[in-house]
């Protein structure tokens, strides 16, 4: 991997504000982490400055790299299971068909990363 | 929230535990032994297996109870080297992204992902998505 992540503190913050409406308290630190965070899920450092000139627009972009983190996540284990299974099953070409579909939607760096990575690997199978 | 019936499978798997806390003497009692010895990490876990057929006691429906427990058995299975279940329909009672859980684990431990299986486990039981950042495939080649 090129760049190690860490979005267990975004999850912290959208589970306390989004999950249980704690207040939301758009400080130094907060900013940086939806920032930071921003760039991770594949949100432009232009649009992320935008959002966070207002704590609507930070509210806004919490739910946002939350809802890909979650969703993204979702996809790509979904997909690696049923590629795990085609391979078991000896179908390649249906292996790396889970891997490329992945790559046709998703925006966050790390989860392309890694359906990248797999498909790669897959180069060498008949 | 309406909760999926509990299915046979899960609720013998929650039975064996708790008559694995009660020191029943069988020929499986090592497996429950150790099933609670592993499972008994958190205060869910426990608490589970001091009140049997008392999920509510731990503000946990029967659902959510079996399906805890099911997390932990696969922890036990990894340590025991136990064949993965690839076909999880045994699971179909239980919401999706616990299902996806489950899978998702089986998947970490059969291809030695990165990460702790089992704590990326619990994580996902918690925020109920896989945290691909603290568990992920690793590459074959680089």
């Amino acid at each position: 991997m090129s760049e190690k992540v860490d979005w267990d503190p975004l999850r912290a913050l959208a589970r306390k504000v989004i999950g249980e409406g704690a207040p939301f308290v758009l400080d130094g630190d907060v900013r940086a982490l939806l920032r930071r965070t921003a760039r991770e899920v594949g949100i432009s450092d232009t649009d992320a400055a935008r959002a966070l000139t207002t704590e609507a627009g930070a509210l806004e972009l919490l739910h946002e790299s939350s809802r890909r983190i979650t969703e993204g996540s979702n996809r790509l284990m979904d997909a690696l299971h049923r590629m795990y299974r085609h391979q078991k099953a000896g179908d390649f070409d249906s292996a790396r068909q889970e891997m490329r579909d992945v790559l046709a939607v998703e925006v966050v760096p790390r989860y392309r990363e890694t359906a990248q990575g797999q498909l790669e690997d897959l180069e060498d199978e008949p | 929230m309406q909760w999926p019936s509990i299915t046979p499978g899960l609720l013998c798997l929650w039975g064996a535990l708790s008559l694995g806390c009660s020191g029943s003497a069988t020929s499986a009692a090592g497996r429950r032994d150790a099933y609670a010895l592993a499972t008994c990490a958190d205060t869910v876990t426990c608490c589970i297996q001091r009140n049997p057929g008392m999920p509510e006691a731990c503000g946990l429906t029967a659902s959510e109870a079996a399906s805890h427990m099911a997390g932990a058995k696969m922890a036990v299975d990894a340590a025991e080297g136990a064949p993965a279940e690839w076909d999880d329909s045994h699971n179909a009672a239980l919401p999706e992204w616990r299902r996806r859980c489950i899978r998702a684990y089986d998947d970490c431990r059969e291809y030695g992902w990165s990460g702790s299986c089992y704590d990326c486990l619990r994580s996902c039981e918690g925020q109920q998505s896989w945290p691909e950042d603290q568990c992920s495939p690793r590459r074959k080649k680089r």
